[in-house]
């Protein structure tokens, strides 16, 4: 109790003389003494009559503050008190009669707490996302530029160079735009190689953003040319770690793939667009040279102009390139929102998880009001003595919003505390990668949201029992008759309207989270196709300066296989791009013999991936037909998996027969059909998908596979040494094995489930509480009734019925308003499920019965309790 | 004590009836009021004390510190002249309020 001592030191009354308080203790304590001597007289013990005298004052501390209170103020001053004096005093009510009963208002400070904590952590991570902005100058006008093919299934499909260099010419809308992509490089420190994550982008870019360097200079045109000099720009992180923020970094030479390149320039942190990109490169291609379409595009508009002509300019001139025959015609530009393209992923999960904490606040706030609704009304007498003794109705419902003001707002500070906390602990278990600007910290959004939190919490459980009891204590209720009589009918309605409403929302909580938990096992239970058990990956590639030719990667990449096959304990290492979860190639295929490929609509694109020999064993594929592919095979040989064979050839045997990349002169034929993997996560479609040997079409950036019976961490030295002893100059990057890329390609979703499912515990128990108290509540005021009933030969399972019957109702009903929701709800949902649908009926029904359960459970103790009552002591009591 | 409010201000009538005879300490009032009311008002302390503080202030009772029979120091209520007049008053207004509400319900209209 001292931190309450506390607090009621702080708010004494200032002006109270000390005589005064202490002539009104004195005068309770006379009063106890004679009511306790009356009581001994009839007797009783001396202890136990001292005990029925105090029991029967009641609650001494506000007798005595409220006496203090009238002592302290004289009639004239009362009249003339302005607003702010009735408030001050109204909040000293208040917190004496929240002293009164730590326990209770404790409750409500509590399951506030929780409903403002999740709100305000996740608002938070909707605020760095989506409402703080971009730290940019007029972010607003700066808009994602992208190309989309709908006829190739490809919504977003990247920018091809030569495109993008046509619109940067030709627009009348853009004021600036750039393109880039995420690579890497080779950065040799002294003989000390290590790969580093960088932005390859068009000289542009930094212009468009707007950002100032730190330090040095932005690209010129100049530096974006074949052939032009290297030069880089520097990120100001990697700055500060490797130069320790000296400025004379700038003119400084750092060798990367074998090139010196000049830092020009620092960049502030700002810059970044994705969590990896230390180093900003010039891309220097070619701009009439064909590409593939793997650029990322952003475009500053010039003031005053919409997306929407901004895409109306760029679709003209690609028509014009498309009419010369330069361009695909299934390909257009498209002008985007960019917040969409740098989170939009996040957006439907975090709109659902969102919504669950909204969800939990409304269950709390339910719960408040009805904690309040039921004391507010044991409190009546209290009230209507107050009305009686001159307290306007407008005073009794100001005093009873104050309250519920100074506790919501006590349950807000202590939730946003929490709410910061809970940030904290989402943000690390939420390993998705984000530019490092991004924050979520509680800035003034957020508090202002919180604090509206708060305020419409307060309004709902303040005001509305204000405005019941008042409107009940207008027709007086002297003479105490709240205990004897059964409670009006509207209050009693409005208390199972809080008990109905929190019943509705846990049961759609409910089945969100057991639909999220059936996808998650679903998933989990899903066969990859390969065997993650005991591989080890990592990636490798050759110095780049524009010449290495096809069959320098060729013979390098399959020597160092070869190698890897060598180091004690790797029973088969093979060379891959793309590993599974590893990325896509998209490649387009046209196939001999195939009625498709004799269509006017071309074949979706396929994943096509370059593969050595040994990469069917390292990765345990499973072969349906024929062979894989075989050492010092031609490159004119193919395996493909079911998908493809399916979608060209149909039922018949893929075996032998010929498959090209489109356009291609030279054919390769089909050796092999093995079964589909989940390339692309466990949670994610398969599509059609071929192996190609290494020489077809090789990258200068392959991933390896070792196989080994062991622990696959066991090969890591091994394959460090052997990498070095290739070539000293050569990291071995991105070592995991992939068992544990495959558990983190789940992170995402196992981090919003479990945020789903810790709210819906939450607003499980906090709706189980709200029942429990409703119904202990109606047995309490209903101890009469049930003692004449009982009198009147009633027995105690009739009675346990009754009560039962009442929480029956109000959870049928519940459970029925809740399936309405669950169902107009359901949309939301079936982005996040996987081959799980979002209306089904065992679910549905599972869901109803489990929370049916656990809510009549609820009732049992209160139920119980009115078959104990006896009717005789029923009958005398009050 | 304004309002046509059958209940306002009961409690003070009768707190103030019970000290017209000779000034009383709040546990003697409270069960003055018991008693001659037949056990039929029951005050509840909570009450009372407030509301004889209030009456008070409002300089209708004159509070005092006194001793009682045995000897134990009690604070004892007395009526000052403005509380006699209000009983008088309010008295009055109880007397016109009750034979007003009998008259209706005694009324053999239809």
């Amino acid at each position: 109790m001292s931190a309450f001592h506390f607090i009621r030191e702080v708010f004494r009354i200032t002006d109270f003389r000390p005589d005064a308080r202490r002539d009104i203790r004195d005068e309770i304590d006379f009063h106890l003494d004679m009511a306790a001597a009356e009581i001994e007289q009839n007797g009783c013990g001396r202890n136990q009559a001292r005990e029925q005298a105090r029991n029967l004052l009641g609650d001494r501390s506000r007798i005595e503050s409220e006496c203090e209170q009238i002592a302290t103020l004289d009639l004239a001053r009362r009249r003339r008190l302005n607003m702010n004096d009735t408030l001050s005093r109204e909040i000293r009510t208040a917190v004496h009669s929240f002293l009164a009963r730590p326990l209770w208002s404790g409750i409500i400070i509590l399951m506030m707490a929780l409903g403002i904590a999740g709100n305000t952590a996740v608002f938070s991570l909707i605020n760095g996302l989506f409402i703080t902005p971009l730290p940019y100058p007029e972010e607003e006008r700066l808009f994602e530029i992208n190309e989309t093919a709908p006829e190739w299934d490809a919504d977003r499909l990247q920018i091809t160079y030569p495109d993008f260099v046509a619109w940067r010419e030709n627009n009348r809308t853009f004021e600036s735009m750039g393109v880039y992509h995420n690579w890497f490089a080779t950065m040799l420190d002294g003989d000390e190689p290590s790969r580093v994550p960088i932005v390859k982008t068009s000289w542009d870019l930094p212009r468009t953003l707007q950002v100032a360097p730190l330090a040095g200079r932005l690209f010129t045109p100049g530096d974006d040319i074949p052939g032009a000099p290297g030069a880089v720009l520097l990120l100001e992180g990697f700055w500060a770690e490797r130069f320790g923020r000296d400025p004379d970094a700038v003119g400084r030479t750092l060798i990367l793939d074998g090139e010196a390149c000049e830092v020009i320039g620092i960049l502030p942190a700002e810059a970044a667009l994705t969590a990896n990109g230390d180093l900003w490169l010039p891309l220097r291609r070619d701009p009439l040279a064909r590409d593939a379409y793997f650029m990322h595009g952003i475009g500053r508009l010039q003031s005053g102009v919409t997306p929407e002509q901004a895409e109306e300019d760029l679709r003209a001139i690609q028509q014009g390139l498309i009419d010369q025959g330069i361009t695909y015609a299934e390909v257009m530009p498209t002008v985007l929102d960019l917040r969409e393209k740098l989170f939009g992923d996040l957006s439907t999960a975090l709109l659902l998880v969102w919504i669950a904490v909204g969800v939990l606040l409304l269950i709390a706030c339910a719960n408040i009001a009805s904690l309040t609704l039921a004391r507010a009304f044991a409190r009546s007498r209290e009230f209507a003595i107050r009305t009686t003794l001159g307290a306007g109705r407008g005073a009794i419902v100001r005093q009873l919003t104050v309250e519920a003001m100074i506790l919501s707002l006590f349950g807000g500070v202590i939730g946003v505390l929490m709410g910061i906390a809970i940030v904290r602990i989402v943000t690390s278990m939420f390993a998705f990668e984000l530019p490092g600007w991004i924050t979520f910290g509680v800035d003034l959004h957020v508090i202002l949201f919180s604090l509206l939190c708060c305020t419409i919490a307060a309004l709902v459980f303040g005001l509305v029992p204000a405005v019941q009891l008042s409107r009940r204590s207008r027709t007086g209720i002297v003479a105490g008759d709240t205990a004897r009589s059964t409670p009006g009918l509207r209050r009693r309605f409005l208390l199972k309207g809080f008990v109905v409403a929190e019943i509705a929302l846990t049961l759609v909580m409910i089945i969100t989270t057991a639909l999220l938990l059936q996808t998650f096992l679903k998933i989990n239970r899903i066969e990859p196709g390969f065997d993650p058990e005991g591989v080890l990956t990592f990636s490798l590639a050759l110095p780049d300066d524009g010449s290495v030719s096809w069959t320098e990667m060729v013979l390098f990449f399959t020597s160092v296989s070869e190698r890897l096959e060598s180091i004690p304990g790797v029973d088969r290492a093979a060379a891959c791009y793309p590993l599974p979860l590893g990325g896509h190639m998209g490649y387009f295929f046209e196939a001999e013999d195939s009625p498709l490929s004799e269509s006017d609509d071309p074949p979706p694109v396929s994943l096509g991936r370059t593969v050595t020999p040994g990469y069917a064993d390292a990765l345990g594929l499973e072969l349906l037909s024929g062979r894989f592919l075989q050492e010092n095979e031609t490159v004119f040989t193919i395996v493909v998996n079911e998908s493809f064979a399916r979608l060209y050839w149909g039922e018949e045997d893929p075996i032998g027969r010929r498959t090209r990349f489109r356009g291609a002169e030279w054919w390769f034929e089909v050796v092999g059909v093995v079964r589909d993997i989940r390339h692309y996560g466990l949670d994610q479609e398969m599509i059609p998908g071929a192996y190609f040997p290494l020489g077809a079409s090789p990258i200068n950036l392959m991933s390896f596979a070792l196989k080994t019976s062991g622990d696959p961490l066991s090969l890591v030295d091994g394959v460090r040494a052997a990498v070095a002893e290739i070539d000293p100059h050569l990291p071995a990057a991105d070592l995991s094995t992939m068992q544990e890329q495959l558990t983190d390609s789940l992170a995402f979703r196992r981090a919003y489930s479990i945020l789903i499912g810790v709210f819906t515990l939450m607003s499980l128990l906090l709706a189980l509480g709200g029942v429990y108290g409703v119904i202990s509540h109606s047995v309490g005021l209903r101890t009469r009734e049930i003692g004449v009933r009982m009198a009147l030969g009633a027995r105690r399972p009739q009675m346990i019925r009754m009560v039962l019957g009442e929480g029956f109702r109000l959870v049928a009903v519940g459970s029925l308003l809740g399936l309405g929701l669950s169902l107009a709800a359901s949309g939301l949902l079936s982005g996040l499920l996987f081959e799980v649908e979002a209306v089904n009926l065992p679910t549905l029904i599972g869901a109803v019965l489990a929370l049916g359960a656990v809510a009549l459970g609820a009732n049992l103790i209160p139920a119980h309790r009115a078959a104990r009552i006896h009717p005789v002591i029923a009958l005398r009591q009050e | 004590m304004s309002g046509s409010n059958l209940f306002t201000g009961t409690l003070d009538i009768l707190i103030l009836r019970a000290v017209q005879v000779g000034p009383l300490h709040g546990y003697a009032i409270g069960q003055w009021i018991k008693r001659q009311s037949r056990d039929e008002l029951q005050i509840e302390e909570g009450v009372l004390y407030p509301a004889l503080h209030r009456l008070a202030r409002r300089g209708l009772l004159e509070a005092r510190w006194g001793r009682t029979d045995t000897g134990r120091r009690a604070r004892f209520y007395a009526l000052t002249p403005a509380g006699k007049e209000t009983l008088a008053q309010e008295r009055a207004r109880w007397t016109r309020h009750v034979s007003a509400v009998n008259a209706a319900l005694d009324s053999s209209e239809a």
